[in-house]
């Protein structure tokens, strides 16, 4: 157990240091000076020579990708080209926004999709479970910012009972709801028809059958054996889910003025600020591939069937 | 009704749905009633009418038609990019499934980069890099996303059929491994794959249309519906056909590709069906 | 269950403060704590200023918000578009136009409660020319008398800055130049304390700003809000006056609207494309049109074929396009026909010039002339733009004009960085152009865009060099004869609209919604980033 923990470790190293590279390479090859976008138009020769070499731009490529690696070897991230600050303290300020987000989108998810699930296979073959059915079935094919402006006309701008976007003053709750509903929206479809057809599945296994047999209420087969049984697969999707949202969903929060993570690295991309684009995704893959570690960890704790060399999987916006 | 009868209906509602909306792609230029692109300034943001049963956008353009147009591209992009990230999925998949050793180990490490890679990072970079045609970069970029889910699938297939008494037979009589990849593995992967792939076809769309809300999209004049839904969300209170129609195609598109694959996983691959394992 | 994950979050919050790597996202000082009777002003911005330091503050959104926190010397009337008084209440030039003597207002304090002194001018000054700190707009300042010495490490203070007492403060320039005083009204001009630059270091500064503008800045929730707080002693307008700004993130600017409609913002700093005509029949009372600095259009290359010494298929261009069509339908009558590159009302806009009507029949006949019939033997055209709806529209529509007349326009989108690169590297041959003018002087546009010396880089980006357009503008910066100047502005506009080195487009008016209820509103031709918040009152 130990050893597999300590290898999967090691093989998130060359992970990381790949995608640290391809973020540093493509950064580079894509056209925009940062220095010249900083200085703005009508700026000299001169200034934009000084602002260059602020940032130690000056110097040849091979250079400043040796101090970048050595940099985040030791676990710097450098400082903001724009902010002039440590990109840990931008990201660590947007992170928890992000983290709240997609923790409310699953655990909604959670809640409206395994429940509908459990409905579907309890009426299977009949409508809830065909309504139920078609309604995952839109939510995976909904676009999500479509879904996002959709919710903001009818309950914010119509009904009028929640804010139009924005993170409140402490993070209050009403201005949660409505990211994380449209966020929710795949994760529920696929989390119902997770549920459903490992429902279907055991409920057609032998002990289960045995258990009718003998005459327990089907309310208590469902509430103990079926879902237990569910739950396994249920882990994988929920974990995976989460990780991909972790990464971040930037028409979401484009969408919503949500001041998360996804958005300020968009936004740094946009500004050439290379230093938040290159620390950010990597933060990012670091938590993606914990995550999935987590996740393969704890799928081995409920099921200690499963095969060591594991699996992992993403979820995202689209 | 059973399962499978379900399972029947969900197959053939998504071959319908998606066989309408390519036929009517394929005939748009018959179906339109106007030229896509044609201007009139004389009528912009006219509500729908017999003339323009969607109405028109805020160059006077006819919705109807930019929507069977849009059918076009979004048609194509979903389709090309799922066949880059097939054929490309595919290949690293079995080459690492069936070589295994440090050559599995390199290439599923490649995968996990890319998996953990932001996906409007890598858009920007190549609408950025790559030159025309512009329809182009859009697939070549969901295509680059989308080969490491599939080469993920088919190496754990080729995993599980590597073992299997066939294979070990083929072995021993002396058939070359790439003899036995193509001839033994693949086909048995298929199933799996036509499943993915049909899944990844309305994944591309949905990816296309919030990269165009982000603005990095196919091109205009084309009418992409992505970038149709990022126009309309101008209006979307006060002139909703500019907006909602080309959603609604989206969201119809996709759902038939959802339904088709979930109804061909049912015919492919009987092992996901609770029933077949009877 | 969701109440319990707030719970969860806020301990997660506080770890990352633990951890000394999270900035602060509750202030202990909230709402609560405030007076009710302070009036909140809640202003839409776009996106996350990047740094509220004046010498860093380049962008639009980080010059309104630096602009009510800090002060310069001058700020401009923003009825009359002059030099008025600001933190110095008056001044003297001499006649040779080469020394300004400015005198401090009388009992001007940071809002850390220090008398403001004409050493922080110097200081400030000398920071934002200073090499190492790489303020991007030194320029601001060069005309000074050893700027440039100053720059290279020559010289440990500005010659040209001298301060003879406490309250006074004298400018010296190296030669005559017309636009300077305007140019001291910008934000990065601004008068900076030393002692709290030095006590939160040059790069926090911009994080937690102290200046003496009129509102003092309380706290910064990034990608969220910035508030600030009136200054205590900054004179208002009586009962009512705005105590309390709150700039709010709010990127998609559909869901802004919404957010104004709501009543979550007071004012909305520019409307969705094609929203115009609705506000005008809904909204009436709340929306605000007035003409702004800036101008629009399509740039030739002129370095590079076809467009390179054909000024017959360039003007044929400008013939094609129905600008009418685009600032009365596209721009749904904000936007102005532009005929030169001046704004109209700015002094030195040409009100004689003819421009280039749309007239498809000239269009034709002058593609004829310069060698292409009917568009025939024409290649292909690159139209370059960045991935901006309203750009886009635009784009779009002059395809379609074009096409009228024969010629095929490819349409090409880059977001903006991308954009900006190939167009400085000259690769398009057709692109999209703007500039907005940092200040109101004809000498900003024309300079800018047609100075050979700005050429390809620095503004000149149709690469326009004409020696007689060079001199004419030499001469007019250093001119202090007002009428003189105006007439060589005029001139110089004839001589680039027969050139034609752009489509001319139109100049955008601005546009901005404000809740009835806010009286004392004044909109400068500047921008939105220049409006006085300081003058605006709640009445009934």
């Amino acid at each position: 157990m130990l050893y597999f923990i300590l290898r999967r470790l090691l093989a998130l190293l060359p992970v990381l240091w790949g995608i640290a590279t391809i973020v540093f390479a493509l950064m580079y090859v894509v056209p925009g000076d940062p220095a010249r976008l900083m200085a703005g138009q009508n700026a000299s020769a001169e200034t934009i020579e000084l602002i260059r070499v602020r940032l130690g731009l000056d110097r040849p490529v091979h250079e400043r990708y040796w101090i970048f690696l050595k940099n985040l070897a030791r676990g710097e991230l450098g400082y903001s080209y724009r902010q002039r600050r440590p990109v840990a303290g931008v990201i660590l300020e947007r992170f928890p926004a992000t983290l709240e987000l997609a923790l409310a989108a699953v655990l909604i998810a959670l809640v409206l999709g395994v429940g509908a699930g459990v409905l579907a296979a309890r009426f299977h073959g009949s409508w809830p479970d065909y309504g139920v059915m078609a309604l995952s079935l839109l939510g995976i094919s909904t676009p999500v910012f479509w879904l996002g402006l959709m919710l903001i006309v009818v309950f914010s701008v119509w009904l009028g009972w929640l804010p139009v976007g924005g993170y409140g003053e402490s993070g209050e709750m009403r201005y949660l709801i409505l990211p994380a509903l449209s966020l929710s929206a795949i994760s529920t479809g696929y989390f119902s028809r997770i549920t459903r057809s490992s429902f279907l599945e055991v409920l057609r296994g032998d002990f289960i059958l045995a258990a009718r047999a003998r005459g327990i209420p089907e309310r208590r087969i469902l509430g103990r054996h079926a879902l237990r049984n569910a739950a396994v697969p249920l882990v994988t999707v929920v974990g995976t889910n989460l990780a991909g949202l972790l990464g971040g969903a930037v028409a979401t929060e484009t969408v919503f003025a949500w001041p998360g993570i996804g958005r300020a690295i968009y936004d740094a991309i946009l500004l050439r600020d290379l230093p938040v684009v290159e620390g950010g995704v990597i933060f990012l893959a670091f938590i993606f591939v914990v995550a999935n570690l987590a996740i393969d960890l704890l799928y081995l704790w409920i099921d200690p069937r499963v095969r060591l060399p594991g699996f992992s999987g993403a979820g995202g916006e689209p | 009704m059973s399962l499978r009868a379900y399972r029947s209906i969900t197959l053939r509602i998504g071959l319908a749905l998606v066989l309408l909306l390519v036929l009517s792609a394929l005939c748009a230029g018959l179906l339109a009633p106007c030229d896509p692109l044609r201007v009139d300034v004389a009528s912009v943001m006219a509500p729908p009418s017999l003339a323009h049963p969607f109405g028109t956008d805020y160059l006077g353009r006819d919705v109807l038609s930019r929507v069977l147009y849009g059918g076009r591209i979004s048609l194509t992009v979903g389709v090309l990019a799922v066949i880059i990230s097939g054929l490309a999925g595919t290949l690293v998949g079995a080459l690492a499934g069936f070589a295994g050793g440090w050559v599995d180990e390199v290439l599923m490490r490649l995968t996990d980069i890319v998996l953990a890679f932001p996906t409007a990072l890598l858009a920007l970079a190549v609408m950025a890099i790559f030159e025309n045609p512009t329809v182009g970069k859009i697939f070549i970029v969901l295509g680059l996303v989308g080969w490491a889910n599939i080469a993920r699938l088919v190496r754990a297939e080729v995993l599980a059929v590597k073992e299997r008494d066939f294979v070990t037979a083929a072995r021993s009589v002396g058939v070359s491994p790439l003899g036995i990849v193509i001839r033994h593995i693949l086909p048995n992967t298929l199933g799996t794959l036509t499943v993915a792939l049909t899944l990844g076809v309305a994944g591309n769309i949905l990816t296309e249309a919030w990269l165009s809300f982000l603005g990095l999209g196919a091109q205009p004049p084309l009418p992409s519906w992505g970038a149709m839904i990022t126009e309309g969300q101008y209006f979307l209170t006060t002139r909703p056909w500019v907006c909602i129609f080309p959603g609604l195609a989206i969201l119809l598109t996709v759902l038939g590709f959802n339904m088709l694959g979930d109804g061909l996983r049912d015919v492919l691959d009987p092992r996901l069906n609770p029933r077949g394992r009877r | 269950m969701s109440l319990n994950l707030r719970r969860r979050l806020s301990l997660f919050a506080l770890l990352c403060l633990a951890a000394g790597a999270c900035s602060s996202r509750v202030s202990p000082e909230t709402a609560q704590n405030l007076p009710d009777s302070l009036t909140v002003f809640r202003f839409r911005i776009s996106g996350d200023p990047p740094s509220l330091d004046p010498i860093h503050s380049v962008d639009l959104v980080s010059q309104t918000v630096v602009n009510n926190i800090f002060e310069p010397l001058l700020r401009l009337d923003p009825l009359t578009g002059r030099p008025a008084g600001a933190l110095a209440d008056s001044w003297e030039i001499a006649q040779d136009g080469l020394v300004f003597r400015f005198f401090l207002r009388r009992e001007a304090r940071f809002h850390n409660g220090r008398l403001i002194t004409s050493s922080d001018v110097r200081y400030s000054f000398e920071r934002l020319l200073a090499p190492g700190l790489a303020g991007e707009r030194p320029w601001i300042l060069m005309p000074l008398a050893g700027a440039r010495a100053f720059r290279a490490g020559q010289a440990e203070h500005v010659a040209g800055i001298e301060t003879p007492s406490d309250s006074v403060v004298v400018l010296r320039l190296e030669r005559p130049f017309a636009p300077f005083l305007v140019q001291l009204s910008m934000a990065g001009a601004s008068i900076c304390p030393r002692e709290e630059i030095e006590k939160a270091g040059e790069a926090e500064f911009g994080q937690h700003p102290v200046g003496s503008g009129p509102f003092r800045f309380l706290r910064w929730q990034h990608d969220n809000r910035i508030v600030l707080e009136r200054a205590p002693g900054c004179p208002g307008p009586g009962p009512g006056a705005v105590g309390r700004v709150e700039f709010l993130v709010v990127p998609n600017i559909s869901v802004a609207l919404e957010k104004y409609r709501a009543g979550e913002l007071d004012l909305l700093d520019q409307l969705p494309p094609g929203q115009v005509a609705l506000a005008r029949k809904r909204m009436a009372g709340e929306l605000h049109i007035w003409p702004g600095l800036s101008v629009r259009y399509l740039g030739f290359n002129l370095t590079r074929p076809p467009f390179q010494g054909n000024r017959g298929l360039r003007q044929a261009f400008n013939y094609a396009v129905n600008k009418e069509a685009i600032t009365e339908v596209l721009g749904e009558g904000v936007d102005v026909v532009s005929r030169g590159a001046v704004p109209p009302g700015l002094p030195g806009c040409n009100p004689g010039l003819a421009g280039y009507p749309y007239d498809p029949e000239a269009a034709r006949r002058r593609l004829d002339e310069a060698g292409y019939p009917e568009g025939r033997g024409l290649p292909e055209i690159t139209l370059l733009y960045n991935n901006d709806a309203a750009d886009r529209r635009v784009c779009e529509f002059v395809q379609a004009c074009l096409a009228e007349i024969g010629v095929r326009v490819r349409l090409k989108s880059l977001e903006w960085a991308a954009f900006l690169a190939a167009v400085r590297a000259g690769e398009a041959e057709l692109f999209r152009g703007s500039w907005v003018g940092d200040y109101p002087d004809a000498h900003n546009f024309l300079y800018t865009l047609f100075h050979s010396s700005n050429w390809g880089d620095a503004g000149n980006y149709t690469r326009f060099a004409d020696p007689a357009v060079d001199s004419l503008l030499d001469r007019a910066a250093g001119l202090v004869d007002e009428v003189e100047r105006e007439r060589i502005y005029q001139q110089v506009e004839v001589t680039v609209s027969r050139e034609a080195p752009w489509i001319f487009l139109f100049h955008p008016g601005q546009v901005a919604l404000l809740k009835e209820r806010w009286r004392g509103a004044v909109f400068p031709a500047e921008g939105i980033w220049a409006f006085p918040l300081s003058l605006v009152y709640a009445g009934n």
